[in-house]
């Protein structure tokens, strides 16, 4: 029988998104059943009426593991070497954040697909479209990431 | 209702000489051959338990092709690049052998000479088309093909039919019309690229297993949305025509109908059909998947979008590696963009504006048929993605078309 940590975290942190890593690498075979998933990835809080400055934090996924999270001044961002990069006001974060809490797993109009459809409120973007692709490729490992705020009881401290 | 075609002869495509009949040779008595068979040197070898030259050439050297390879499994598996490493033939060369099926990881015997190879090498066989690594090869090709087997549906697993949800007639309707459209798209592409497969060396393993995958994305998609449309109370919609506009014309000149011995157009193939056809259908998939459809429907078209996404990036690889290494870029420039012109000509209206596709997609995003014009929003903001994705790739791969695509960058409605 195993014991499911409660985890804890402020959000924006790197404490947050490491949260969501051990999530992730605690439950493998779940991510194994989508396949591996290979990316270096910025997430970008954007400051709003709420939050006073912009927060990045990098994020690397390996196979089927989280192996790096960590805040990223703008220096450390250009030199990340990102494939893509998702971009949202503190807000928005907020609200996908609270809904995936509400029911276990973003609804239909909080997933990360559709928050960047319109490329509002949430934006995809990178220097390369063929790297930035690699979101759709694998997309749902990183659906599947986020969701992990579900077990994450968040305190916001913009 | 018209009255069915009576049956007609097929022409034949190709000229049969006529055989003369020969009257068979009066055989000898059963016994005779059977102990002839017995006297055959192969059988005399096998009936004394000698084992052929497999077993006795050394395993260094001499014809055996390699030993002791002991490729790691790493976290991702024993992957095509981890058994490659081993392999002492991680690249494939610059050209295939003249041999069918000769693989980079076979060693050559050594009686057969180049020339005697050439002699002996069948001059109709497909597999020597795609024979050269810049007519077929892309950076990469192994981890895609992995990616391609790690993270293809697995419906089986996945897909939990008794999760279905009901929608209601209109929207049922709107959707067994869009997947009755996506069901299409993928036969077209199924049946565009599969034939191609035959066409590439098997110098190029990886690429090969890449294409493959790609061909069985293809016809499971197929199965799955028909199986999804003829379950939930609607069916198949109606027939779709001309989405295929501008693509189908340059896949059927980059295979030349697959007829004769020739060079086949792999690249131009996959620039119209991955880049740029497999491109609009990602987006109208990642639009679909925000709509309002059930959790079931939507996990259908999230599964769809990373196998599609995977076709894409298979194309401009393909697209990025050739420019890199044919050695008439500037011809390859141009042919490439002539097809890119034809092809997005012909998407522009034909796919991007097929009422048989947009109208039932507006619904979806609206909710209901009265509110389409909110779908319409939609598609309207969403529009620019549509030329933007395809520009940002085509960039990516090396093949610059800003300012001269025809794909409008605003919405035309």
């Amino acid at each position: 029988m195993t014991t499911k940590q409660t985890l804890r975290a402020a959000f924006p942190s790197a404490a947050w998104f490491a949260a969501l890593q051990q999530r992730m690498n605690g439950e493998t075979e779940r991510f194994k059943r989508l396949g591996f998933a290979d990316s270096r990835a910025i997430f970008i809080v954007k400051a709003d009426a709420e939050m006073q400055r912009d927060r990045s934090f990098g994020v690397v996924f390996d196979t089927y593991e989280c192996t790096e999270v960590r805040e990223l001044s703008p220096a450390d961002a250009a030199a990340f070497g990102h494939d893509w990069k998702l971009e949202g006001p503190y807000g928005a974060w907020k609200e996908m954040i609270e809904n995936i809490r509400a029911h276990g797993a973003a609804d239909a109009d909080h997933t990360l697909g559709r928050l960047s459809l319109l490329k509002h409120p949430f934006r995809l973007y990178g220097d390369d479209q063929m790297r930035v692709d690699l979101f759709y490729r694998q997309q749902s490992s990183f659906q599947e990431y986020i969701d992990g705020a579900a077990a994450v009881e968040t305190t916001f401290s913009p | 209702m018209t009255a069915q075609e009576p049956h007609k002869e097929k022409p034949q495509r190709v000229r049969i000489m006529p055989m003369k009949r020969l009257t068979p040779l009066p055989l000898p008595p059963v016994a005779s051959i059977r102990e002839k068979m017995r006297q055959h040197p192969l059988a005399v070898n096998l009936a004394e338990h000698t084992f052929h030259e497999w077993f006795t050439t050394p395993l260094n050297g001499d014809t055996w092709s390699r030993w002791g390879c002991a490729a790691q499994m790493g976290p991702d598996g024993l992957t095509f690049d981890r058994i490659n490493n081993v392999s002492g033939a991680a690249e494939p060369s610059d050209r295939g052998y003249a041999r069918l099926r000769h693989t980079r990881y076979v060693t050559l015997h050594p009686g057969i000479t180049p020339e005697l190879s050439e002699r002996i090498a069948p001059k109709q066989a497909p597999e020597r088309e795609l024979d050269r690594k810049y007519l077929a090869w892309a950076d990469d090709a192994g981890k895609l093909a992995e990616e391609a087997m790690a993270r293809q549906w697995r419906p089986g697993l996945t897909v939990r039919w008794d999760e279905m949800e009901c929608l209601s007639p209109q929207m049922e309707r709107a959707f067994d019309q869009f997947a009755t459209y996506l069901i299409q798209a993928q036969q077209f592409c199924s049946d565009a690229m599969g034939p191609f497969i035959g066409r590439v060396h098997y110098q190029f393993m990886e690429v090969k297993t890449l294409m493959a995958c790609e061909l069985f994305d293809y016809n499971l998609h197929c199965a799955m949305l028909r199986k999804r449309v003829m379950s939930n109370g609607g069916g198949m919609g109606q027939q779709v025509d001309g989405f295929d506009a501008g693509v189908l014309e340059v896949c059927n000149e980059a295979s030349q109908g697959f007829e004769g011995f020739q060079q086949r157009d792999l690249t131009g193939m996959t620039l119209a059909l991955d880049v740029l056809f497999n491109g609009v259908v990602l987006d109208f998939l990642r639009l679909a998947e925000s709509a309002h459809v059930s959790s079931f429907d939507r996990r259908f078209f999230r599964q769809m979008q990373q196998d599609t996404a995977r076709h894409v990036a298979w194309g401009c690889r393909r697209v990025k590696y050739h420019l890199e290494h044919a050695p008439d870029r500037e011809d390859v420039v141009l042919r490439l963009d002539c097809i890119a012109e034809q092809a997005e000509a012909g998407q522009a209206a034909g796919h991007l504006l097929n009422p048989q596709v947009i109208e039932p997609l507006a619904v979806l995003l609206g909710g209901a048929p009265e509110k389409a014009g909110e779908g319409y929003a939609i598609l309207r903001r969403f529009w620019p993605q549509f030329a933007g994705n395809y520009l940002a790739r085509l960039d990516a791969a090396g093949l610059p078309r800003r300012g001269r695509s025809l794909i409008p960058e605003q919405p035309p409605f």
